[in-house]
């Protein structure tokens, strides 16, 4: 059955949906308030629209749903952002947790992008004046994590081989392109999201850290996904690489910060990447230039 | 472990007897492919490998070449007054055929509406215009699936008012009217029967058990007051006496434990799993007596 056949059979249903939608909008929305059974919103209804049971009355039998919503998704947020967790303290971080589940609820069938909008959503999010001068190194510890998120279920590209990197004649390496693979990205942080981050993964319990630049490269390779320090002049060689720019023009930037010598080592850095799987293609065409003219 | 009982009695979509089985989680991958134990099959929440090309969808590859794979899905929101998301059920679909799923259910609940996902199985009310809505969605989406749909009874927390028949006449008349099949949840049938007052046994005498294609086995945790599903521990005994009488009243089906919470090693869990074994053995003695 196509869709199109299959939403119109469904479509017989508007009839059904418009008598059953009411009473379970009223739900939804009692169960995904803060206040759960207490809010307005439920109290109105509550009394003709539930029963007691032996035990417990209406509004603590609906209450079993509203808290096991915001636990549910508080939870997730909980696992995706243990570093943040950690910055925050639980209480601080149920807060943010409360306040993100309120303005961002989901409306997909995985939660696996659930927590997409937060680093954004930390921003602009009330917090106590001990944390707001942290708010930067907050953002940045967001999105690492995000990202980590991101790139273990992000879409696979085999890794081009270390060979077609040694297959490259060198008379072509100015005009070499790297495509990255889809699960890769690459950061300049003003703080040191990344050493916070290990350490509380270790278990250290560390100090919100002070500005210090860093860069870093996160990929996944082998199905892991890695997290690579980057010294400043890498950064500076990979980042117009992987917005498509030819070899020759990275180096130009890289050159800035490495000077003369980037060129002795720059060599031993593509052969590390690659075999790292950081690329999903290697040559002297654009990809897109390549595929267009496959078809 | 054996995986599937003798003299068993078919379900009448004619899915096969898969034996004792577990539900796939994460924790388990390298035990699983490690020690390859002796499991009729796994069940994979659906939901955990759509919309991702990471490790989890590899290793279920590498699973699904060892065992049979069925897929348990929480996201269809069969009840929801919302019209079916096609976009989602095409994933399904392909799921199943990349997985070769033995088959594929989800659950006799709305989780949300107005295009909102709670992730919890809101119940529904058990009355006409429900489940003329739920007939109507469920017969549509198997259409598309091109296979019928095994839907699992939901712990539930809640009464509506305007119910007008019990739950385990809901289900047989959704699965007679749907021409779907039926997930039984034992452990779900326990806990709704204490935290509404229903008799359990009756709920057990409605079910029209040639349409149950498996049935669910798990731990909750009892609030005294009430129960809720949490799937954080053993199966208590008298979720294991509702199961004895499942296994005799339908000659054998296939079982499948959850364990969701503070999920503890593959061992453990396969211990747990052992334990139905007994009742196994013996139902299809007894449903042999019974159907002489």
């Amino acid at each position: 059955m196509s869709p199109r056949r299959a939403a119109a059979a469904t479509g017989a249903a508007t009839a059904t949906a418009t008598t059953v939608g009411p009473l379970q909008s009223w739900f939804q929305a009692a169960v995904v308030h803060a206040k759960g059974a207490s809010a307005p919103i439920a109290r109105r209804r509550l009394a003709r629209e539930l029963l007691p049971s032996a035990t417990l009355t209406a509004a603590q039998r609906l209450n079993i749903y509203a808290h096991s919503y915001f636990l549910r998704l508080r939870d997730v947020l909980r696992h995706d952002f243990s570093g943040l967790l950690h910055a925050l303290g639980e209480a601080e971080f149920d807060r943010l947790a409360r306040r993100y589940v309120d303005a961002h609820p989901s409306s997909s069938f995985t939660l696996n992008d659930f927590a997409a909008r937060l680093p954004r959503f930390l921003e602009h999010a009330p917090l106590p004046p001990r944390l707001r001068a942290r708010r930067r190194f907050l953002v940045e510890l967001a999105t690492l994590e995000r990202v980590l998120d991101e790139l273990f279920h992000a879409p696979h590209a085999e890794p081009a081989a270390v060979e077609q990197l040694r297959a490259l004649p060198p008379q072509s390496w100015a005009k070499a392109r790297f495509t990255a693979i889809p699960a890769a990205r690459l950061f300049a942080f003003r703080f040191p999201v990344n050493r916070y981050l290990q350490a509380v993964y270790d278990g250290g319990g560390p100090p919100l850290p002070i500005a210090v630049p860093n860069w870093l490269l996160v990929h996944r390779h082998n199905w892991k996904v890695w997290r690579s320090p980057l010294s400043e002049t890498q950064h500076a060689l990979l980042a117009p690489l992987l917005r498509g720019t030819t070899l020759g023009h990275a180096l130009q930037q890289a050159a800035r910060f490495g000077g003369a010598s980037v060129l002795q080592e720059v060599g031993a850095w593509f052969t590390e990447w690659t075999g790292d799987g950081l690329f999903a293609a290697i040559g002297v065409k654009p990809a897109a230039a390549a595929r267009k003219r496959s078809r | 472990m054996p995986a599937v009982p003798a003299n068993t009695a078919p379900n009448r979509f004619g899915l096969p007897h898969l034996g004792l089985g577990l539900g796939l989680r994460t924790v388990h991958y390298e035990a699983i492919l490690a020690t390859r134990p002796a499991v009729g099959f796994f069940e994979l929440l659906t939901e955990n490998y759509l919309g991702t090309e990471g490790r989890p969808l590899r290793i279920v590859e590498q699973i699904a070449e060892l065992y049979p794979l069925v897929l348990h899905g929480v996201s269809m929101s069969l009840g929801s007054a919302d019209r079916l998301d096609f976009a989602y059920l095409r994933q399904v679909k392909a799921l199943a055929q990349r997985v070769n799923a033995a088959w594929l259910g989800d659950h006799v609940c709305f989780t949300g509406v107005a295009g909102k996902n709670s992730h919890d199985l809101l119940p529904l009310p058990y009355d006409e215009a429900n489940l003329r809505h739920l007939v109507r969605k469920v017969k549509a989406a198997q259409e598309f699936l091109e296979r019928p749909l095994v839907l699992e009874n939901p712990s539930t927390y809640v009464t509506f008012g305007c119910s007008t028949m019990g739950e385990a006449e809901f289900l047989a008349r959704l699965a007679q009217e749907a021409d779907c099949g039926l997930l039984l949840d034992v452990n779900n049938i326990y806990v709704s029967c204490r935290n509404h007052g229903w008799d359990a046994q009756a709920y057990l005498d409605a079910i029209p058990y040639d349409r149950v294609v498996q049935v669910h086995l798990a731990g909750h945790t009892d609030h005294g007051t009430h129960c809720i599903d949490t799937h954080s521990a053993p199966v208590c005994d008298p979720v294991w006496q509702l199961y004895a009488q499942a296994e005799r009243k339908s000659g054998g089906r296939s079982t499948l434990l959850e364990w969701d919470e503070e999920i503890p090693s593959l061992d453990v869990t396969l211990a747990e799993l052992k334990k139905a074994q007994r009742f196994q053995k013996r139902a299809p003695r007894r449903a042999a007596a019974s159907h002489a």
